[in-house]
């Protein structure tokens, strides 16, 4: 009995969704009548549906010993691409492929900077982050988007778009089979896949993984593609859900979607991470942010705790490492 | 040689922005209102700069720096609200940096938790206890005299506050250049497991680090809520980027081991003339995150002298001469 509660609370996951759930019941006590509408369950969905996306492409990277800073720039400058595309008039069929490349052009440059000329991803992906910005409002600027306060540049509305991801099956909307979809594709090949497992061996010992013969340098740039990818995805799925485009990055972003992926397991040094975990992770955080909504708290609870949870979690796995793991290393 | 010398190509670099953009508009650049402009707007960071890139140097990073420029901000400001004399209150809001500074340093350096990680949640804590407390609005309303911290003019020109970051940056560039505690952090940086054989005291240097820091960024909030006569809770929100971003282009590398106070300065204005010039020079600024993304990049870039990347670029010469080669036979 004793070492089934302690494999309890070895996973991870468990102990998250067990959170969750306390969560769940606790504010759906405090506000049931909101807490459990509709729309409250619609707009929960989305928000995590986007997020999820992308913190699915961030974990491999991160398990890679990888990481982007880039994302929230990254999402604002393709956003708004594919924004002004539809607003201009082209065919949405080559906005959202346009919109693709660009995701996928954006990581390739920044994984040749990481792992070809070896430079570190905190520096390359900072300035990334600032490049992309910048970039963004440049392209609403040239694009002529709408103009507010001098800073927010938005596009809206953007008609005809709102059947890719805000149309419904059965009252579930489609970014959430979207979700389900790049989430259970994740899942299998991170099992299963030899090519997406290699990233394990990079993150846990680089130069080992190099002299085994994985081609190290080429993965990690596909990693780095493959965050854009998803960006680019839940960018076009983000504008086309609310029909609304904006160029002004949201710097939290980033930090929110690494801080989730940690939450869920995966660890700066690389090796470690897990699909569910980083999916739970997103839940956790976007239901915090729900639930001070909903219960009427200030927002700035909802940072405080992301700091406190992101704290307490990496605490609770160098605790688990310690306590459980038998080989050291010094 | 003396072209590839770190400090003398970034001092170019800084010269020709000056040249030119004296040259494009002398009276513009060398008005009285810009050059206290470009100057107020470096204080803040340089006062830090110095704290910053010797705990870079060591392998860390200090993502809380500008909450903590908020968070002392505050503290001063309840302080003299409450009407407690200036002296007492500036003490108090020094405590809270180093307070905050010691507990970053404490979870990195004895609990070995990874410094970005650990960072991270402190920014999100701190920012959000700021907006709590501060109830999200700024205050005004402090005794007169407390203009005369940082707008005192010393012989009727030079703002004290300016002075200062100036003494900052100094006594961190000897200190790093001469003192011996702070030289440990080259070793920490370069080689930390050679460092602790060696006989340093890694965890309590690395502690001490975090703490300097701390103390760097509440002075800065002191000075920020004397300079404005308000406290405002976005106060520093801008900094903790700038700062590293700065310290990049100055060629200390985030994994430690090299670096130079001199440098990060060097870095520091760079950037602020860009911003300076993208103004001056009547430029829209939405050009300015992507130019600075840009110069950030390429400095990224060069900066990272090393092996592999040799490796590669003489890899990628020796693919093009064989081209040239099959070409030509």
């Amino acid at each position: 009995m004793k070492s089934f509660f302690k494999n309890i609370f070895i996973k991870r996951e468990v102990v998250l969704l067990l959170v969750i759930i306390l969560l769940l019941t606790v504010v759906g006590l405090l506000n049931p009548k909101d807490f459990f509408s509709q729309e409250n369950f619609k707009a929960y969905m989305t928000v995590i549906s986007i997020r999820v996306i992308v913190a699915c492409g961030m974990t491999v990277l991160m398990i890679s010993g990888g990481f982007d800073m880039s994302v929230g720039g990254q999402s604002a400058m393709l956003g708004i691409l594919f924004g002004i595309m539809v607003f201009k008039g082209v065919n949405i069929t080559i906005s959202i492929i346009t919109t693709i490349i660009f995701g996928i052009a954006a990581g390739l440059i920044i994984g040749f900077i990481v792992s070809k000329l070896n430079v570190n991803p905190f520096m390359v992906t900072l300035g990334g982050m600032f490049l992309f910005s910048g970039i963004a409002i440049i392209i609403a600027f040239v694009g002529g988007a709408g103009k507010f306060q001098d800073q927010f540049v938005t596009v809206r509305p953007l008609p005809g778009i709102h059947g890719i991801a805000g149309g419904s099956f059965h009252g579930v909307e489609y970014i959430v089979f979207y979700m389900v979809g790049i989430l259970v594709f994740y899942y299998v090949f991170l099992k299963k896949n030899k090519f997406l497992r290699q990233n394990f061996y990079i993150g846990t010992n680089e130069s080992a993984a190099r002299l085994v013969g994985i081609k190290v340098d080429k993965l990690k740039i596909f990693n780095y593609a493959l965050v854009g990818l998803m960006v680019a995805i839940a960018a076009i799925l983000q504008a086309s859900r609310y029909e609304f485009a904006t160029a002004v990055a949201n710097e939290n972003y980033p930090l929110e979607i690494i801080a989730a992926v940690i939450i869920g397991g995966a660890s700066l040094s690389g090796g470690e991470g897990s699909i569910i975990g980083s999916f739970l992770g997103v839940c956790l955080l976007t239901l915090i942010y729900n639930s001070t909504i909903i219960l009427g708290i200030k927002p700035a609870w909802y940072t405080l705790l992301i700091g406190l949870i992101l704290l307490i979690s990496v605490l609770y796995n160098e605790f688990i490492r310690k306590k459980f793991v038998i080989f050291k290393v010094k | 040689m003396f072209l590839l010398n770190r400090t003398f190509s970034l001092i170019t670099i800084n010269v020709l922005f000056i040249i030119i953009l004296i040259s494009v508009d002398a009276s513009a650049f060398l008005n009285k209102i810009n050059i206290y402009g470009l100057m107020f707007g470096l204080a803040a960071n340089m006062i830090i700069l110095g704290a910053m890139t010797s705990l870079m140097i060591s392998g860390g990073i200090d993502l809380t720096v500008g909450s903590i420029i908020g968070f002392s901000a505050l503290i001063f400001a309840l302080l003299l609200k409450s009407g407690i004399p200036i002296p007492i209150a500036i003490i108090g809001a020094l405590i809270g940096g180093v307070f905050i500074g010691s507990i970053n340093g404490y979870i990195i350096a004895y609990l070995g938790i990874s410094p970005f990680i650990t960072t991270l949640s402190g920014w999100f804590i701190l920012r959000a206890v700021i907006l709590l407390i501060s109830g999200a609005s700024s205050m005004a309303g402090f005794p007169k005299n407390l203009n005369l911290i940082s707008n005192y003019k010393v012989l009727k020109v030079v703002p004290t506050f300016i002075i200062f970051a100036f003494i900052c940056v100094i006594v961190f560039e000897v200190l790093m250049k001469k003192n011996k505690f702070f030289r440990q952090n080259f070793l920490i940086g370069g080689n930390e497991p050679a460092a602790k054989l060696l006989g340093i005291k890694v965890k309590k240097v690395k502690l001490i680090n975090y703490m300097v820091t701390g103390l760097m960024a509440a002075i800065a909030g002191v000075f920020l809520t004397a300079r404005y006569m308000a406290f405002m809770p976005e106060v520093g929100s801008g900094s903790t980027f700038g700062i590293i971003t700065a310290i990049i282009i100055g060629g200390t590398s985030l994994t430690g081991g090299e670096g130079s106070v001199l440098r990060s300065f060097l870095g520091l204005f760079f950037v602020n003339l860009i911003y300076d010039s993208i103004a001056l020079l009547g430029i829209n600024i939405q050009w300015n995150d992507a130019f600075i993304g840009a110069v950030l990049l390429i400095m990224a870039i060069l900066n990272t002298n090393n092996q592999r990347m040799i490796q590669n670029l003489n890899k990628w010469e020796l693919k093009s001469q064989k081209k040239q080669k099959i070409r030509v036979g």
